[in-house]
């Protein structure tokens, strides 16, 4: 099930759209990789 | 919106969903304001935005919600694309009447069509509408093309411009070569290729990042109008390797609705009416 994280928490985050938790994970990791993410 | 003008840095919105299938309209107005901070202009209902899986009522009811969230505070393109003539100009008109600035439709999809019904389809969406109207060349979506030469004839037509999302830049240039008017409106529909478009003159990005980095997109922007090309190659890396990640878990082709039954809410597709006349 996809989320739309981060604007659904009611917090100023990024909106990402993620499968699941585990691929949420995978994917703000390699953000953070190239800087792009906190 | 008065004197209307494209720019910049325009997101191709994504809708949110809630769990029954409809459209999350509370989350919905976060996303907006979270964008207005930082692009110059909207796009909703289109292929991030999931418009062509909605019902019709269901885009119509959207479009109003953003026309109606916005206020006015940056320009709305709103996508109203569909299989068939019918329902695309519908959809054009309503548009028109929820207070879209301007409207821009997909090819019709599907079904394969010559040049002489795509130029038909969208002579009869530009001309049931005022608003400024944009053909959305996406080759990707479907089996149906804009070429130069119907781009022309549209020009020639009304058409206010194309959003290209062929991923090519020299068919981006060659669009530019069959129409050379000062008030015609080109536009890149992807942040992939914003240096090179905005080299040629493009006067928009069409940019589903910035959905997600509006920030980081705006200083892209910003660095290639200026002519600050270092800067520019710098951010448009950035940005590519942004896309790389996204797309490493296909994050590219799954979009809002895939969290939602409304996917399933399509029903038949109705026969094309794009005949040529």
């Amino acid at each position: 099930m996809l989320r739309l994280r981060g604007i659904n928490a009611g917090v100023p985050r990024r909106p990402l759209l993620m499968a699941d938790e585990a691929t949420a994970a995978k994917i703000e990791s390699r953000l953070k990789g190239i800087g792009v993410m906190e | 919106m008065k004197n209307f003008v494209v720019r910049g840095v325009i997101p191709p919105v994504l809708t949110p969903f809630s769990e029954n299938g409809d459209p999350d309209l509370e989350t919905f107005g976060r996303l907006l304001e979270f964008l207005l901070g930082h692009v110059h202009g909207l796009y909703p209902l289109g292929t991030y935005g999931s418009g062509p899986l909605m019902p019709k009522e269901m885009r119509i009811k959207l479009a109003e919600f953003v026309v109606k969230k916005v206020d006015g505070r940056v320009p709305v393109i709103l996508h109203i694309g569909a299989a068939d003539t019918a329902t695309a100009v519908e959809l054009a008109k309503a548009a028109e009447t929820a207070g879209a600035d301007a409207g821009a439709s997909i090819v019709p999809f599907y079904y394969r069509y010559d040049e002489r019904c795509l130029v038909e389809h969208f002579t009869r969406i530009i001309q049931a509408v005022k608003i400024p109207f944009y053909v959305y060349n996406n080759p990707g979506m479907g089996d149906n093309t804009i070429t130069p030469k119907i781009l022309a004839i549209l020009a020639d037509r009304g058409l206010k411009g194309i959003k290209d999302s062929s991923f090519d830049i020299l068919t981006f240039y060659a669009f530019m070569r069959a129409v050379q008017r000062p008030d015609f409106d080109f536009i890149i529909g992807t942040e992939a290729l914003l240096v090179p478009a905005v080299v040629a003159g493009a006067k928009a990005c069409v940019s589903g990042v910035a959905n997600t980095f509006p920030d980081i997109m705006r200083k892209l922007w910003d660095a290639a109008e200026k002519g600050e090309w270092g800067k520019a190659m710098d951010l448009q890396q950035k940005v590519n390797q942004i896309r790389e990640v996204m797309h490493l878990e296909q994050l590219d082709h799954l979009h809002a609705h895939h969290a939602s039954p409304a996917r399933d809410q399509r029903g038949c597709p109705p026969p094309p009416s794009p005949d040529g006349g």
